[in-house]
């Protein structure tokens, strides 16, 4: 068995573009899930009432169904549902928004929960107004609190989109699948999709790690 | 408007006040006023309401029964009534809560920014002010986790009184704090009373409270059982319950 470089260099453009599809669906994926994920987080923490049960509700579901189920979901029944057409990209990103934004609410929550309350009540005995409270007294320290949790899932979140490959979503797991059967050299390519992958997520390993180092060394707790 | 006998009037006035945690009555149905200039010492068994009743006085809890007037502010309230009686009246904890995230400068100038829009240069001096006064100048760019205990608590009280309040509450100020350190906060503490503020105090320390306080409090299940002067409070030991609390104490 001989490792033929020639075959990865004649269609490395095609890896490279699959690099990017990957990356550019984990950042949209990511955005949305953000966005969405801070709304279902704000639903938690009221702890009752219609926003809470929908936030729970949603928190839920999207954490506990397989993410291929919901992936083939959202290729497959999404469509119907609405009577229109939806690439497999926008599949993709609409699958892993959900994902994210799921877990994401969750690690928001702890964040938050994690600040003291000592600090909020002593924000609140000086008057200081409902939005400064939550501009500088909760966020800041909230966000140092949940950056190993997120950046853990972003490398979570950058593996996931491998799963795409399932809906034929062009990102890397996928043309390396399809340029193994073209060319027959599933060596090459899969062993250099796993040295892509590792390249792009071991430096978030290392920085969640150091994230939680710092944290540790600041809050001996 | 009238020269009116200001001064005699209550600036805190709590009635028929009870908060329930649950089944379990915090507070039971207190009713007491609090004048200017009052150095009111509160002792009690743990558990037995006293941060409770301080609590509810900032509004950090919402009170099940009764009405509190604060500087002639209503609680319960709507949430500017809750702010303006907190402007009016500050707060210093057990744990001193500093903002663990921000300088001592920004600890202190913060609040009269956000919430009495002070201008920053203004604020700054009033926290320099302030931070000599305590005695902590000299770490005013330091953050909290840099100070000692004693040192934290006294910059939790340049805080607090940054906002100018008319009133203080202090909630065990020095329970947290090594022996060697609770003399220097007592010793700012004590310089606060004699500047005139109004201040409650939930407190051990029995030998403070005698020589600061102008009236004394006992809290037991949820009720002010003794209110007393402080002279009489130290002589008085006819109350059965008191006599127990004070002879575990002392």
């Amino acid at each position: 068995m001989r490792f033929d470089w020639d075959q990865l260099i004649r269609y490395s453009p095609d890896l490279l573009q699959a690099f990017g599809v990957t990356i550019l669906i984990s950042a949209l994926s990511l955005l949305i899930g953000i966005v969405i994920g801070m709304f279902a987080c704000l639903g938690k923490l009221q702890q009752r009432g219609l926003a809470f049960r929908l936030a729970n509700g949603f928190i839920d579901f999207f954490r506990t169904i397989p993410e291929v189920v919901l992936i083939f979901w959202v290729y497959s029944c999404l469509p119907l549902l609405l009577s229109v057409r939806i690439s497999s990209e926008a599949c993709g990103v609409i699958a892993l928004s959900l994902f994210s934004a799921a877990y994401l609410a969750e690690i928001f929550r702890a964040g938050i929960l994690a600040v003291p309350k000592g600090q909020v009540d002593a924000a609140k005995a000086l008057a200081i107004p409902r939005y400064h409270i939550w501009k500088r007294i909760i966020i800041p320290p909230a966000i140092r609190r949940m950056m190993p949790a997120f950046i853990n899932f972003l490398t979570e979140l950058l593996k996931a989109t491998s799963l795409l490959s399932a809906i034929a979503v062009g990102e890397m797991a996928y043309t390396a699948s399809i340029l193994g059967a073209q060319t027959l050299s599933y060596f090459e390519f899969l062993s250099a999709i796993a040295v892509l992958y590792f390249v792009l997520i071991f430096p978030f390993s290392l920085m969640a790690r150091r994230a939680e180092r710092k944290l540790l060394k600041k809050t001996g707790h | 408007m009238q020269t009116s006998n200001h001064i005699n009037e209550s600036f805190i006035a709590c009635r028929s006040v009870s908060k329930f945690f649950g089944t379990f009555k915090a507070l039971d149905d207190v009713t007491i006023d609090i004048k200017q200039g009052e150095i009111v010492c509160i002792v009690g068994p743990s558990g037995s309401g006293k941060s409770t009743f301080l609590r509810v006085l900032n509004a950090l809890e919402t009170i099940d029964n009764g009405e509190i007037i604060i500087n002639k502010v209503r609680l319960p309230g709507n949430q500017k009534d809750v702010e303006e009686v907190r402007r009016e009246v500050g707060m210093v904890f057990q744990q001193f809560n500093l903002f663990e995230h921000m300088s001592i400068r920004d600890n202190v100038t913060f609040a009269p920014r956000v919430s009495r829009g002070v201008a920053t240069k203004d604020a700054d001096e009033l926290a320099e002010t302030l931070l000599k006064r305590v005695g902590i100048i000299e770490q005013i760019e330091k953050y909290p986790n840099h100070l000692s205990g004693g040192q934290q608590q006294r910059v939790a009280i340049a805080r607090a009184l940054a906002m100018k309040p008319q009133a203080m509450l202090f909630d065990e100020p020095t329970s947290a704090l090594d022996p060697e350190m609770v003399v220097e906060v007592l010793d700012v503490m004590r310089e606060l009373a004699h500047s005139g503020m109004t201040m409650i105090i939930v407190t051990h320390e029995m030998g403070f409270a005698k020589e600061a306080a102008s009236r004394m409090l006992f809290m037991s299940a949820g009720k002010f059982l003794v209110d007393m002067s402080t002279e009489q409070f130290f002589c008085d030991r006819d109350h059965p319950e008191l006599r127990r609390f004070m002879s575990n104490i002392l």
